[in-house]
């Protein structure tokens, strides 16, 4: 990238269950975390945030325009605020784009979702288009579970290979204090967990999550005046593929490469394995880890199992995935792709404790949205 | 006073009109006849299942290259189903287990059909296996996925 962009503070609720919690305590919450770590306010001269990007989705709010929900906490009374309603991940892309315009020198990013408000499938079930695949009664799981047997059937992919996923990223949880997951399972408890939509169980999908997260970008300029830790945006890319998954072959994600290779080209990554430092990716459920992993080249096409088998993307592997735990520690909705941003930047930071990757000097941030993967954003992130 | 957190519970019924327009309309139409339709995209000769007004790839009309499709295919995957889901086809939760699966139609092999399967023991279903569509009887058809009302094993 010619003009760069820093990320100057980032902070998030814990995302445990909020019964408590009214939707604009969550954003509020949060965006009061990253502006007293930044010492940062909504200023018109210049001297602090200009302007902000929210992510939050009105079918998950119940509530049309669901920025409006957090406008006040989010810094948006009397000023400039805009909503991406996908990942959270997009919000920080178009966020990176408002400052390379020109157009502002800083924005703050906030991203929430309630899901225990209401049946989180009711809401992705109104995610497919009504009158082919939602009379079938298709949802995000449904349709994950037609992908994950299609990527296990085509790619050799087994149950554990799957499970080791679940493993690995409860492992990982552990150590993330925002993760409502509290308990590490063994891959035979996975194996033999209830089954959701066969062949994915419980313990293989997101679980339930309630938060919100905040990322403030700035200029090259304001970043290094604002902190000694500036964690720079280097390359991005986003790319959208058919709404019908029937339309795609959803062993290969060909939106998520496309994404990929346009990030790494932005950011001069040539060999993302080799290059790249952790990775925090999107996976809504277990088998999607060892799939973008492939979309994101960071191993060749079928060998996502081998890759996690070989224990490259574990604590202390070549390539850690998720130190975080990753989705399924327990990350809202929206919030996903925005909290893969908090936490590669506090790896970038040093500031990861339990999870941190020594001598982190790249990151991958990932995130998604639709059925199947639909839609694709990648970032790449460094010191 | 007690500070207890207040939940406060609002059914939502939205009852849409959604227009099907002329091209997923005249699969509907031609499905409450008895018969599965694609269109062709007159570019990139790929069909569309459901039909749509335009190709993504190639950004053109998609017109009305309407190609006939068999009721029989081959699953390529499948799931048992088992944790409860709404279901707009039936206006309810819609009872478990069944099975969903993704079927490639003789005739049409750029797309996959999604649609249930009559069979419900996952020791009978594999990726590969014949089925052919069963649809209601034509006085009770309405133009609608549920037209079929499962694919049965042919093999
Ligand atoms: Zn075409």
């Amino acid at each position: 990238m010619k003009k760069k962009v820093g990320i100057v503070g980032v902070a998030r609720t814990s995302y445990g269950k909020r019964p408590e919690a009214h939707l604009q305590d969550l954003s509020f919450e949060a965006v009061q975390k990253v502006l007293e770590q930044t010492g940062l306010r909504f200023t018109e001269d210049g001297s602090g945030i200009d302007a902000t990007v929210s992510c939050s989705q009105d079918h998950w709010d119940g509530w049309t325009i669901s920025s409006k929900n957090a406008i006040d906490g989010a810094g948006g009374h009397l000023r400039t605020e805009e909503k991406v309603a996908a990942d959270g991940a997009y919000a920080l892309y178009y966020a990176v784009l408002c400052i390379l315009s020109g157009h502002h020198d800083c924005i703050l990013i906030i991203a929430h979702t309630k899901e225990s408000q209401v049946d989180g499938r009711l809401i992705e079930n109104t995610g497919i288009e009504p009158m082919y695949g939602r009379m079938l009664g298709l949802d995000f799981t449904t349709c994950a579970a037609l992908q994950a047997r299609r990527y296990m059937d085509e790619r050799g992919i087994t149950p554990t290979q799957c499970a080791r996923v679940v493993v690995k990223n409860r492992k990982n949880a552990m150590g993330n204090p925002a993760a409502p997951v509290s308990e590490i399972l063994t891959e035979d408890d996975v194996l033999t967990a209830p089954i959701l939509a066969d062949p994915i169980r419980v313990p293989e999908a997101k679980p339930v999550a309630d938060g919100a997260c905040a990322v403030i970008v700035a200029t090259e300029e304001k970043a290094l005046q604002w902190t000694d830790r500036p964690v720079w945006v280097k390359g991005m890319g986003c790319c959208y593929d058919r709404h019908y998954p029937g339309y795609r072959d959803l062993i290969d994600p060909l939106a998520l490469r496309k994404a990929a290779t346009m990030a790494y080209g932005m950011a001069g990554v040539s060999d993302p394995r080799k290059e790249v430092d952790l990775v925090e990716l999107s996976e809504y459920f277990a088998y999607q880890e060892l799939l973008w992993c492939e979309g994101l080249g960071l191993c060749p096409e079928g060998e996502g199992g081998k890759l996690v088998d070989s224990g490259a993307t574990g604590p202390g592997g070549d390539i850690p995935v998720n130190p975080s735990g990753g989705l399924l520690a327990g990350v809202p909705v929206n919030v996903a792709g925005l909290d893969r941003a908090v936490e590669a930047a506090l790896q970038l930071r040093a500031e990861a404790e339990e999870r941190q990757v020594e001598g982190a000097r790249t990151a991958l941030v990932h995130g998604t949205g639709g059925a199947c993967g639909q839609m694709h954003c990648v970032l790449v992130l460094g010191r | 006073m007690s500070d207890e957190p207040l939940e406060i519970v609002i059914p939502m019924d939205l009852r849409f009109k959604w227009s099907a327009g002329p091209h997923l309309g005249h699969f509907l139409r031609e499905l409450r006849e008895g018969n599965i339709v694609a269109n062709r995209c007159p570019e990139c000769g790929r069909l569309q299942l459901p039909p749509t007004p335009v190709c993504g790839r190639c950004h053109v009309a998609m017109g009305t290259d309407w190609v006939p499709l068999s009721t029989k295919g081959t699953v390529i995957s499948y799931s048992f189903v088992v944790d409860p889901m709404y279901d707009a086809g039936i206006g309810d939760m819609r009872p478990v287990p069944y099975t969903i699966a993704a079927i490639v139609l003789d005739g049409g092999p750029d797309v996959a059909f999604f649609h249930r399967l009559e069979e419900k023991d996952p020791e009978k279903v594999r990726v590969g296996m014949r089925v052919e569509a069963v649809f209601r009887p034509p006085g009770k058809r309405q133009g609608l996925m549920e037209d079929i009302i499962h694919f049965r094993t042919i093999d």
